[in-house]
């Protein structure tokens, strides 16, 4: 397992692996709502204009650069979820944390993942680690982990 | 230890779903039953500016966990169950008010009056008591919730054992409502 992290990646630029061009850089990262695994990379423009490259089409995420499948890889975020981490309404990092519970916990300043299979493996606050099998779901209100 | 918190500071408190970590509603106010000292639920407003109130109750069964922060539940659909049942909307209806009761010990002695309830935190969140304000506003006291109460929406009378678990601070009082629970107490 190859451990990244979100705050690491940010600027890392996506190149397509059939035609060597630049697909764009990683701006932010879609995270699936139970907050298990990247979605989709958002590489270009914002907003509902947003470009993602999904996560399938990713044949290496790398130290120095992303490479993937091909320049087609390259698709305008269509899904609601695309959408909103693109406008930044879903967004892990600066994310408030609440517990189960009910009771805010800090905020997320970075997410670490497996580069090979893009499954988050933690979450760091500025109240501390935070390990991954307590993420319930990641809304646009908060990361919600157990209590 | 328990943590307890003054109901009137949920309103206003997002309302969360566990499944999907969005904030679905916030707490518009507490509806309560006094003359069961039990927290029925909350009535709830849609979030967001201009927002307008969501018609039914949200039942305190239906809630997963109340914080200081928020009030948690397990998905959205919690709010598909509101409960706005003639009978419910009657039984709020016809409540005495517990607020503004002049409190009286079993021994005669007036502590106050009836200035807010206390709830616990946590999955099964429930009234526990009752913050009384002294006659001249100079200070507060905490009294435990008991079935032995009674409440005439003049008044509301103290069984003889209250008086050993009333705390001046809300901090002690939940640790002492705690304490009275773990030995068996009647606190609901």
């Amino acid at each position: 397992m190859t451990k990244d992290s979100f705050e690491a990646a940010l600027g890392r630029p996506v190149v397509a692996a059939d035609t060597a061009e630049d697909l764009g850089i990683v701006k932010s990262f879609v995270v699936d709502q139970t907050g298990s695994r990247i979605v989709a990379i958002h590489v270009a423009g914002r907003g509902s204009n947003a470009e993602i490259v999904p996560w399938a089409s990713v044949r290496a995420f790398g130290a120095d650069a992303v490479v993937a499948e091909g320049a087609d890889a390259r698709e305008p975020a269509s899904s609601e979820r695309d959408v909103m981490a693109a406008k930044g309404q879903v967004d892990a990092i600066g994310s408030r944390v609440l517990t189960t519970a009910g009771f805010s916990s800090g905020e997320v300043q970075n997410i670490f993942f497996d580069a090979g299979t893009g499954a988050l493996t933690g979450v760091l606050t500025d109240e501390g680690e935070i390990d991954i099998g307590r993420v319930k779901s990641l809304g646009s209100y908060a990361l919600v982990v157990d209590a | 230890m328990r943590n307890v918190m003054r109901a009137s500071d949920l309103n206003g408190l997002p309302v969360v779903s566990i499944a999907s970590g969005e904030d679905i509603a916030e707490v518009r106010d507490v509806v309560y039953d006094a003359e069961r000292h039990a927290l029925i639920g909350f009535t709830l407003n849609k979030r967001g500016m201009l927002a307008g109130r969501l018609d039914g109750v949200l039942s305190a069964a239906s809630v997963a966990a109340i914080g200081a922060d928020a009030v948690m539940v397990d998905r959205e659909s919690a709010l598909d169950g509101l409960d706005d049942s003639p009978d419910l909307l009657e039984r709020i209806e016809d409540a005495i008010p517990v607020i503004g009761n002049r409190v009286v010990s079993a021994e005669g002695n007036v502590l106050g009056e009836v200035v807010g309830v206390i709830v616990t935190t946590g999955s099964s969140a429930k009234a526990v008591g009752y913050e009384v304000d002294s006659a001249d506003r100079s200070d507060s006291v905490f009294v435990p919730i008991s079935e032995q109460m009674v409440l005439s929406g003049d008044n509301l009378l103290l069984p003889e054992r209250a008086a050993e678990l009333i705390r001046n601070d809300l901090t002690g009082f939940g640790a002492a409502i705690s304490a009275s629970d773990e030995m068996g107490g009647d606190q609901r």
